[in-house]
Parts: structure tokens; C-alpha cells; sequence
């Protein structure tokens, strides 16, 4: 997850939010949704294109160009890799989670320095 | 062309978009992260931790170590290698919690002393960063000036030290090998708690700080006096 550093998480640790564990938890679960969302709808849109090509030509009532039936392939060929990209980067998330929740923890155990250098630097 | 076709078309040609734009991020991340490493690689971390300025450890750790996102740490090995290596140093640096407390215990009731009048430059300045207020970073520093004096002891006596050792253990590992004075080791054990609790972030006064910067002087001037 890229839009969760390592500086929000000293954040985290020194606001002592409550439930901390349980946030960053629920905010993987949203990223999770909102990215198996997103590569759905775009594997079900190519899919749809593949199909509806495939049914016209094999009725043979195609109105296309042959330069024109490869390019919509190859553009949908593109665009269901970035959907297959986007489930593969669904992969790396439960590690992400498990950083997340070590360094979370590792930053608790030094919490009062990290709140004495916040309050220095006021 | 049939409706179907123009439609899918617009749809393939946003997913197209949306393929350049992820493309885009990931070479605009790759040399972000390029750069956040080269940041670390230029601020050495054993300079930082070195370096008696604690603003100075928290800023590398909030302006350097908290510029890597969680993506990068938990999948680029050099990454989670660097922001590793310098939270396990910081670790042993600021001490956990239970440590300090631990610490705290064991050290009981300071013993008593007689302050001197005067002292080395060393302790000096120290009393005068005390004196303005600025506990915390006058304690890292006496910590570090301690750690330096046992250090030099340890040389001298043909000790080889494998690794970086904390004040703490170098004056456990000197008392065992019988090269210091109990009198001394107690005055020091009593101004390295007290450093590592200031410097771990628990409250410390200031009559407090003077006592372990006292029992510090006492305890190295002590160590100067012992029979060779």
C-alpha cells in the first residue's frame, strides 16, 4: 500500500490512537476491496469485448476492418493484463499488512522517545 | 460500427489510460525510492546514532526512515534491509520500555558522594546543558562520554570488542574482568540508568540529571585514580 508510510505509523504509535491494530487492519480491508473491485470490473469489460467479437465473427456479421479487430484485441489484451496485474498485486497485501503491524509494534516499544522528539521539535 | 463496439472501444481506451498511468507511477516510484535510499545511504546511520544530538536521531527516523511507504519496505529486500538494520541500532540506542524499567529497579538508592567543586571540561559542559534546560540531549551526551571512557579502557587492557557495545554492557563486561572498582562501577551504573531513562523518553528533573552527572565525574575520576 502506497499511501501508508512508515512516518504515519510513528503518527499512529504517538497520537496513541485507540485500536490502532484494528485501523490499519480495516484500512488493508478497503484497499483490498477497492483494488479486487476495480481489476473485476476491468477483467469483465475485456472479457465482455472478447466475447462479443468472438460471437460476431463466428456469426459472421462483423462490420470491422481486420486492422481494427487486431487493434481492439490488443487493446483489450492490455487492458485485461492490467487487471491480472492488479490481482497479482493483491498478492503482496497480507505482507504488507504483517510490515505494517511489526513496525507498528517495534515503534511502540521506543513510544516515549518518539513523543520526547515530537515535543522537542514544537 | 455498431454502438457496442464504439462503447467497449471508449472503455478499452480508459483502461489503456489507467495502464500508462500505473506504468508512469511505478518508473516515478522506482527512482523515489532510488532516491529515499541514496538519502539513507548518504546519512550514514552509525553517524546519526554517533552523533549525542537526539533531534538529530528522531529527524533520520521521522525525515529519512518514515519517508519509505509500507509497499516498498514489504517488498524491495534493500529497502526493509536499511529501515531494519537502523531500528534495531535505534532499538538498542533509546532502549524498550521494559529495559529502562528494569533498570530503574535494579539501581535502587544512588550511593552517596561528595560532589567536587570543580570538573573536566567533559562533565562541564554537560552541567551547563543541564543548567539551560536541555536534559535530554545533555544526558545522550554523557552517555556517549562515559561509553567513550570505557571504550579507551577496554583498549588499553588488550580487550577486543567484537561490535559496538552500549555503555551499560562495557561496564558489566569491566567489572567482571575485575579492570574497574566497584565504588566506580556503582557511581556509573547510576549515571547510565539515569542517561538511558532520560534518553528513552521517561521524565527526568533536573536535580536528577546533576546527581547522575555528579556520580558520573565520581565514577571516572575514580576510575583515573585506580592502582594500574
Amino acid at each position: 500500500m502506497r499511501e501508508l508510510s512508515i512516518k504515519d505509523l510513528l503518527d499512529l504509535v504517538v497520537a496513541e490512537v485507540p485500536d490502532a491494530a484494528t485501523r490499519i487492519q480495516k484500512m488493508f480491508e478497503w484497499h483490498f476491496e477497492r483494488v479486487k473491485v476495480i481489476s473485476q470490473w476491468i477483467l469483465g469489460a475485456t472479457a465482455s469485448l472478447f466475447i462479443y467479437i468472438l460471437v460476431a465473427f463466428f456469426k459472421a456479421d462483423l462490420e470491422l476492418e481486420a486492422w481494427q479487430i487486431i487493434l481492439i484485441v490488443l487493446f483489450a489484451l492490455c487492458t485485461s493484463t492490467y487487471g491480472i496485474y492488479l490481482l497479482w498485486q493483491l498478492r503482496s497485501l497480507n505482507r504488507q499488512f504483517i510490515a505494517a503491524l511489526k513496525l507498528f509494534y517495534e515503534f511502540k516499544k521506543i513510544r516515549p522517545f518518539l513523543i520526547r522528539y515530537r515535543e522537542e521539535i514544537k | 460500427m455498431p454502438l457496442a463496439v464504439i462503447t467497449s472501444s471508449v472503455s478499452i481506451a480508459a483502461g489503456v489510460f489507467s495502464v500508462i498511468a500505473t506504468l508512469l507511477s511505478l518508473i516515478l516510484g522506482y527512482l523515489s525510492q532510488r532516491d529515499k535510499l541514496q538519502e539513507t545511504q548518504k546519512q550514514q546511520f552509525h553517524t546519526v546514532l554517533e552523533s549525542d544530538d537526539l533531534i538529530y536521531v528522531g529527524n533520520y527516523l521521522d525525515l529519512v526512515i518514515g519517508n519509505f511507504n509500507i509497499y516498498e519496505y514489504a517488498t524491495d529486500s534493500k529497502v526493509s534491509e536499511t529501515v531494519d538494520t537502523y531500528l534495531e541500532k535505534l532499538r538498542l540506542f533509546v532502549g524498550t520500555d521494559a529495559e529502562v524499567e528494569q533498570q530503574i529497579r535494579e539501581i535502587g538508592t544512588p550511593p552517596k558522594i561528595e560532589v567536587s567543586p570543580e570538573h573536566p571540561a567533559g562533565i562541564d559542559s554537560v552541567l551547563k546543558e543541564i543548567a539551560s534546560g536541555e536534559i535530554w540531549n545533555a544526558l545522550a551526551r554523557l552517555r556517549r562520554h562515559i561509553e567513550i571512557t570505557l571504550r579507551e579502557l577496554a583498549k588499553a587492557k588488550g580487550i577486543f570488542l567484537e561490535r559496538p557495545s552500549s555503555a551499560g554492557y562495557l561496564l558489566n563486561m569491566l567489572l567482571q574482568r575485575e579492570v574497574i572498582p566497584k565504588d566506580a562501577f556503582s557511581n556509573l551504573k547510576y549515571a547510565i540508568t539515569i542517561c538511558n531513562k532520560a534518553i528513552h523518553g521517561f521524565e527526568v528533573n533536573m536535580g536528577e540529571a546533576k546527581e547522575a552527572t555528579f556520580h558520573a565525574d565520581v565514577g571516572l575520576r575514580r576510575l583515573k585514580e585506580r592502582p594500574t
